[in-house]
C-alpha cells in the first residue's frame, strides 16, 4: 500500500457517484472490509443508501475526521446533525445499519430515543406521524393489561 | 338488518382496513427497534406497545432492563409492573439490569409471604400455575433476580437513593451467576456475608 492519499468512489442507489478519500470512508466497517479483503474495483455500489442521505453521511464522516477538531465543537455538530425530520432519521438509520459505523448508529439511535422518553403514546404518535391502527377496543385491553404504564 | 345498511357495514370496515401505520420510523427493522426499546426506561419502552399494532409486540424482546420506583406510593403498582415485564420478556440474554428499588426493601420486609400472595393488585397477572404461584412466595426483588440470573444477566446495577432502607437480602445466585460481568451496588446493605464466585 502506498503512503498517498487513496479515493473510492461510492455509488449511490440512485446512480450517484461521491469520490471519497479511503481513511474516511473506512469509518465505515462494511466498507472497510471490502478494501482489506480486496475486492473493491473502481466503483463501490451502495444499494440501500440514496445520495441524500449518502451526502448527510459524508458530513458527519468529514467533520467527525478533521483534525484538530475539538470535543465541544464535535458535540455542538452531533447535537444540530441528529435534529432532523423522523423520515431523515429513519434514512439515516438504515444507511448507519448498512454501512455499518456503530457510532453514527448509536448516536441516531439515541436521538429516537430522546424523542420517545416520557412522553405520552399520543405525543409520541404526534411525533414519528405513527397511525394507530388498533380498534379502541383492542388499544383500551392492552392499556388495561398493565394501567399502571400509562398514568 | 337490512341489505343496505349490510353495505354500509362492510364499506365502513374497509376503511377501518385501510388505518395502516405508514410511519417510517415503524419501518425500520425489528432488531434496530429493539435496539431502540432497550435504551429506553422499561416503562417507556413497554408504552410503545400501543402505539399501533407494528409495535405491539416488540418490547418483550428488549435485553436491557430498567426500572426505578421513585414514589413511594406507587411501590404495589411498580412491583406489579416489573413482575407483567419480566413474566413477558423473551429475551434469552439480558445485557443490563438496572433497578433503583428506593422504597421497596422496607416493603419487601413488611409484607409477608401470606401478604404478597393474596395481595391482587401483586397477584392479578398471575396464571393458575403451580410453578409461578411458587415463584411469587419470593419476595420481590429476589423473584426478580431468579429471573435475571436464570436469563443470564450479564451486567446489574442496583442502587438506592438513600441509605434509610433497610438492607436487603440477595439470593445467593447472583453471586454465583456465571454469566455475570458487572454487580454495581450503591447505597446497598447487604446482611449477610457474601462471597462472589470468581
Amino acid at each position: 500500500m502506498s503512503s498517498s492519499t487513496k479515493f473510492l468512489t461510492l455509488k449511490t442507489c440512485d446512480d450517484k457517484k461521491f469520490v471519497l478519500d479511503e481513511a474516511i470512508a473506512v469509518r465505515s466497517q462494511t466498507i472497510k472490509n471490502m478494501v482489506e479483503d480486496d475486492c473493491v474495483s473502481n466503483v463501490i455500489p451502495l444499494p440501500n443508501v440514496d445520495s441524500k442521505t449518502m451526502t448527510k453521511v459524508i458530513e458527519y464522516w468529514k467533520k467527525h475526521s478533521e483534525e484538530g477538531i475539538s470535543k465541544d465543537m464535535l458535540m455542538d455538530f452531533d447535537k444540530a446533525f441528529v435534529k432532523v425530520h423522523h423520515s431523515i432519521l429513519h434514512a439515516l438509520i438504515l444507511a448507519a445499519n448498512f454501512l455499518n459505523d456503530k457510532e453514527m448508529l448509536d448516536m441516531m439511535c439515541q436521538e429516537v430515543v430522546d424523542r420517545i422518553k416520557g412522553k405520552t403514546p399520543e405525543e409520541i404518535r404526534k411525533e414519528f406521524d405513527i397511525k394507530n391502527d388498533f380498534t379502541p377496543e383492542e388499544e383500551e385491553e392492552i392499556r388495561k393489561e398493565n394501567a399502571w404504564a400509562f398514568e | 338488518m337490512d341489505l343496505r345498511s349490510c353495505k354500509r357495514v362492510e364499506e365502513t370496515n374497509k376503511k377501518m382496513k385501510k388505518v395502516e401505520d405508514r410511519s417510517q420510523i415503524s419501518k425500520l427493522p425489528d432488531s434496530l427497534l429493539i435496539q431502540i426499546l432497550s435504551l429506553l426506561p422499561t416503562k417507556d419502552a413497554f408504552t410503545t406497545s400501543v402505539l399501533s399494532k407494528r409495535w405491539e409486540n416488540l418490547w418483550p424482546s428488549i435485553d436491557k432492563f430498567c426500572f426505578s420506583c421513585k414514589d413511594k406510593s406507587q411501590r404495589k403498582n411498580f412491583i406489579s409492573f416489573v413482575d407483567y415485564v419480566l413474566d413477558h420478556s423473551t429475551c434469552s440474554k439480558i445485557r443490563n439490569f438496572y433497578l433503583n428499588f428506593t422504597h421497596l426493601s422496607k416493603y419487601e420486609q413488611q409484607i409477608g409471604f401470606v401478604d404478597d400472595t393474596v395481595d391482587f393488585t401483586i397477584s392479578r397477572w398471575v396464571p393458575i400455575d403451580e410453578e409461578k404461584n411458587k415463584n411469587k412466595l419470593l419476595f420481590p426483588i429476589s423473584r426478580w433476580f431468579a429471573t435475571v440470573v436464570e436469563k443470564n444477566v450479564e451486567h446489574v446495577v442496583l442502587l438506592s437513593d438513600s441509605y434509610e432502607n433497610d438492607s436487603i437480602d440477595l439470593p445467593d445466585t447472583i453471586y454465583k451467576c456465571s454469566s455475570l460481568i458487572t454487580l454495581d451496588l450503591t447505597c446497598c446493605i447487604l446482611d449477610k456475608e457474601v462471597a462472589i464466585d470468581p
